[in-house]
């Protein structure tokens, strides 16, 4: 994983790779069988266990996940909340809270799949393998905030470059290149979760209902414009 | 079209890395190789270059530039021997280095070494004693209190201190306790920091290089916590940081457990068991 | 005033059987794939009883519907806000437990099992993971009172029932019950619809069918929640809510929907109403007390000159008006006001009304004559066998006025064709009667044709849909010539 042939492809190639087929994927599935997406939830087949598992999941992963994308928008903004030990502290131990909280989720709906009858029922090879690249992927994950702390800051002040440099194209390998195996692998394992996303039930990340929010409570579709045809 | 056009850009941004601009040796030295080397002026961190090029064959020193780990793990007896002078510390990888830009440097180092010594590459770190200002100031830049004035990211991101306590610093980078003494005192670790020589530190210094008040205060920081202290073991913090961890993912855990307390088990077999009871 | 169209339905209790027919012609149409076994689109249940899912009356453990909160009309499952919250886990949500779980028979063993000393058996094996299960529950689980101490107890419509109102309903040799029979309501104020995250749900403007787009719901479960009637259905296989569709396909083609078309007892009418879609939100506000009057309101007389102009003006074609005014449904619900919605109290103004059920009457002969058990006309109806309190906390919202105005009417109708076809009973106290029950001789000869004598026409006025109108006919006929193939407008495309 250190010569510069396997870095540049796995942080060069690779990242572009799963952009591409992750933006031509989830498009060529939406025009093509938008019936597909669909969170496929199981909680109608068993609720118990169904929210001790997805519950703490969903909340934990979401919560990391944009801690991730606020590092990589508001850098700066991070590194002035982290410089105090007390204040980067709390951002560490709340952000492990959070990954912890993902795990447990994560290994409880892993469990519920494998020992209910019914729920196995729904269950495909595919949203095996999902379970488990997202296994490894929080598991590597908390074993980086485990092992090497700080990532707050230092994710921050190092691969918020490496990421924009990617996203002006011009790639720059310095940082990734020198960092910890685990670091790396995490970072591999990102963008194989964004290339395989629309080939999965992940794509229902994809649809959340915002507009929800918006719009008036009750939908009326004519099959005839009322005005029109008047 | 657009299809045609994309996977040509695809290639275009993947090859770029590889292609590195043709560069001055004297410009590549001064910006890679200066905080660790001198040409005759001296040794810092790493030995002085002057007449480097008797003292070893041309072939070695290209090989060892282009990739100095690769040659330390081939256990080559002249390169343990360089790591065992100076203190331990392996010459990294510098990023950038071609076949062609280190015979360049080689020759670069002939012309200097045969010139009188170069004016003093070394910065301006100044001579006076380390005052318990310095100290304190060298501790606020390092935990970041007191910013950096270029911008730069606290040492505790990425590093810890054996002088710390509690939750320490960051374990991306290596334990600075010994720093002082690994880099040869105040004039090596001094040079190192203007200029430092890692692919990583250079990444995220090299646009916001330490000034050299902020330099001589956190010198100043690591001289006292090398003679105070020794490096804590790699995984001292672990069970405080892990116990924050499981109580805060404990706390969550309940408290969606009681915000959600009025969701639906199973209607049927609670008005089951409900009507059961009452027939009771 | 925004007039629009819908097709309503009244099901007259007084005549169903309680035969399941609907629930078996819809089961076969529509859900008899895999995910949908469980499902029951039409059902019919027992009452008093606990019904399908499991105690779905009572919104106390279910949360569906609407509730007024601060003068606002809000859902009681969720708000807008917390969707977003509630959207990994609903807490509002049934599980297949609450209805029960499909099964079959291993028919196959009563084949191939080896020769024995026993017959052999087919013993049941689930629909879902194909395992031999215990049956603990089913659609009909409690179907003609069965297992009454459990299921017939706990019927949420017991409330406000004095002890000797429900020692009346259960003495054994009293032991009494009706059917009711239920579909999708296509409500005028759907609560699945509000609550679809996805916008997937809808009311077609056309004639207020309220279906699933299958293509954009996302499986949030929402509406699952939210429905107060539990017309809401998880597939499980697909992941897709779906529901009664009213057999769209056939209305649209002139064909009464399944159930009610095979509908044994004849107890099924379907019909349009004209209604004014301003006045919706503003209505279903109104105090609990006040929601029939209110919806009453809602709906338009489809002769008034001022309705006709503004029904035009919206683009509602004069074949709908026309058969508006011929609908069946206006007259049960506006004109006779004998068919009342159902648990008008959860606020989404539902658009099927049931005409209650008469109990078993208290009378006797005597020379030829029959006699009332008591010299109160109506008395039979105060200490009706089926308390009116109890119809009254399906029918009324509690109150039992608008229950006892129908059942009166009802049995003033019966006397009075009694008093002209059989002579057995006293022409006078006949008319006394309809006087009573605020019914005209004329108006009591229409609600015993359309009750009796109804032919399918008179039950199922279809308006005609226009689907030559729809916009995608208004285009240019030749425009995807050459372009859109089989089945999708976007037209075919080579794969990648």
């Amino acid at each position: 994983m250190t010569t510069p042939f396997t870095n540049s492809l796995l942080f060069i190639v690779f990242p572009y790779l799963a952009m591409f087929i992750f933006f031509l994927g989830t498009i060529w599935r939406y025009r093509q069988s938008p019936f597909t997406y669909s969170s496929l939830s199981s909680q109608f087949l068993e609720n118990k266990r169904h929210f001790w598992g997805l519950v703490p999941f969903h909340y934990g992963i979401l919560t990391v996940l944009t801690a991730h994308i606020v590092a990589f928008l508001l850098p700066r903004q991070i590194l002035r909340w982290d410089s105090q030990p007390f204040r980067l502290h709390a951002l560490e131990v709340t952000g492990l809270a959070f990954a912890l909280l993902a795990l447990v989720g994560l290994l409880g709906a892993m469990l519920r799949r494998l020992t209910n009858s019914k729920v196995r029922e729904v269950t495909t090879t595919l949203d095996w393998m999902v379970l488990l690249l997202l296994l490894v992927q929080v598991t590597t994950g908390l074993c980086v905030a485990i092992f090497h702390p700080w990532g707050s800051a230092w994710f921050a002040a190092g691969l918020t470059p490496y990421l924009w440099s990617l996203v002006r194209f011009n790639p720059e390998l310095a940082f990734v290149a020198a960092a910890p195996v685990l670091v790396k692998l995490h970072i591999v394992m990102a963008y194989v979760l964004i290339g395989v996303t629309p080939f999965t039930r992940l794509v229902h990340i994809l649809v959340t209902p915002n507009p929800y929010l918006w719009r008036r409570p009750q939908v009326v579709r004519w099959y005839r414009s009322p005005r029109e045809i008047a | 079209m657009k299809s045609r056009f994309f996977p040509m850009a695809f290639f275009l941004v993947c090859a770029a890395p590889f292609c590195t601009t043709a560069q001055q040796p004297g410009n590549f030295f001064q910006q890679n190789c200066s905080a660790c080397h001198t040409i005759g002026g001296g040794r810092r961190v790493g030995p002085d270059l002057k007449d480097v090029t008797k003292r070893k064959d041309r072939a070695w020193l290209e090989e060892f530039m282009e990739d100095p780990p690769a040659v330390l793990h081939k256990r080559d007896p002249y390169a343990l021997q360089l790591q065992r002078e100076a203190n331990g510390i392996a010459m990294p990888a510098v990023p950038g280095l071609t076949p062609a830009l280190a015979e360049a440097l080689l020759n670069y180092i002939d012309a200097q070494g045969g010139a009188a010594p170069p004016p003093a590459a070394a910065p301006s770190v100044a001579e006076r004693l380390f005052t318990s200002e310095d100290l304190a100031a060298g501790t606020e830049l390092f935990q970041g209190t007191r910013p950096l004035s270029q911008g730069g990211p606290a040492c505790i991101s990425c590093h810890t201190l054996g002088t710390m306590t509690g939750l320490a610093g960051g374990r991306l980078g290596p334990d600075l306790t010994l720093v002082y003494q690994r880099l040869g005192g105040r004039q090596g670790a001094g040079a190192w920091l203007t200029a430092p020589p890692t692919p990583v530190m250079q990444s995220v210094f090299h646009q916001h290089t330490l000034q050299p008040d902020e330099i001589l205060s956190l010198l100043s920081l690591f001289e006292d916590a090398s003679q105070r202290s020794h490096p804590a073991a790699a995984t001292a913090e672990i069970p405080i940081f892990l116990s924050g961890g499981v109580l805060g993912a404990a706390l969550g855990l309940v408290l969606m457990g009681w915000i959600w307390r009025s969701r639906i088990g199973s209607v049927r077999r609670t008005v089951l068991k409900a009507a059961q009871r009452g027939a009771a | 005033m925004d007039v629009r169209s819908q097709v309503s339905m009244v099901f007259h209790l007084d005549k169903c059987i309680g035969c399941h027919t609907c629930s078996i012609a819809c089961k076969n149409i529509w859900t008899d794939r895999r995910g949908t076994e469980y499902m029951w689109w039409n059902n019919v249940e027992t009452k008093p009883g606990t019904g399908f899912p499991t105690d779905w009356e009572d919104q106390e453990k279910y949360h569906g519907g609407w509730e007024v909160k601060n003068g606002k009309l809000g859902l009681r499952s969720t708000g807008k806000a917390q969707t977003i919250f509630n959207i990994y886990h609903n807490p509002s949500m049934p599980t297949m437990d609450d209805y029960y779980e499909p099964w079959t028979y291993d028919y196959q063993h009563l084949f191939n099992a080896p020769e024995g000393k026993d017959q052999p058996t087919a013993r049941p094996i689930s629909m879902v993971t194909g395992e031999l299960i215990q049956i603990e529950a089913g659609p009909n689980w409690d179907d003609d009172l069965g297992g009454s101490p459990v299921y017939a107890e706990s019927d949420p419509n017991l409330k406000g029932l004095t002890p000797d109102q429900r020692a009346q309903l259960f003495a054994v040799e009293r032991l009494v019950m009706f059917y009711f029979p239920r579909i999708c309501n296509h409500c005028l104020n759907p609560a699945c619809v509000a609550s679809c995250p996805s916008g997937a749900l809808y009311k077609r403007g056309e004639d207020g069918i309220v279906l699933v787009d299958q293509e954009r719901c996302r499986g949030w479960r929402m509406c699952v929640a939210a429905c107060p009637y539990k017309k809401m259905f998880y597939n499980w296989n697909t992941g897709k809510s779906e529901k009664c569709i009213l057999c769209f396909p056939r209305v649209e083609t002139g064909q009464a929907p399944a159930c009610f078309h095979s509908c044994v007892g004849r107890i099924r009418y379907l019909g349009v109403l004209l209604y004014d879609a301003s006045r919706i939100e503003e209505l279903a506000s109104r105090p609990a007390a006040e929601l029939i009057e209110a919806q009453r309101s809602l709906i338009l007389d489809p002769h008034d000159p001022e309705v006709i102009a503004a029904a035009r003006q919206n683009g509602i074609h004069d074949s709908v008006i026309a058969s508006a005014q011929r609908s069946p449904v206006y007259q049960f619900v506006k004109v006779w006001k004998i068919a009342l919605p159902p648990h008008i109290e959860y606020r989404t103004m539902p658009m099927l009304f049931y005409v209650p059920p008469m109990s078993p009457v208290m009378s006797h002969q005597a020379n030829g004559t029959i006699h009332n058990a008591s010299d109160e006309l109506f008395h039979d109806i105060e200490a009706s066998r089926v308390p009116l309190q109890f119809l009254a906390n399906i029918f009324g919202a509690g109150n039992d006025a608008f229950v006892r105005y129908a059942l009166r009417k009802q049995k003033a109708v019966r006397w009075h064709r009694r008093a002209l076809t059989v002579g057995d009973v006293d022409k006078a106290t006949a008319d006394r009667m309809l006087q009573a029950a605020q019914c005209s001789p004329e108006e009591a000869e229409a609600i015993y044709r359309l009750t009796s004598l109804c032919t399918f026409d008179d039950r199922f006025v279809i308006p005609p849909m226009h689907r030559e109108e729809a916009i995608q006919m208004l285009e240019d006929p030749l425009e995807r010539k050459q372009a859109a193939g089989f089945g999708f407008v976007s037209g075919p495309r080579r794969g990648l």
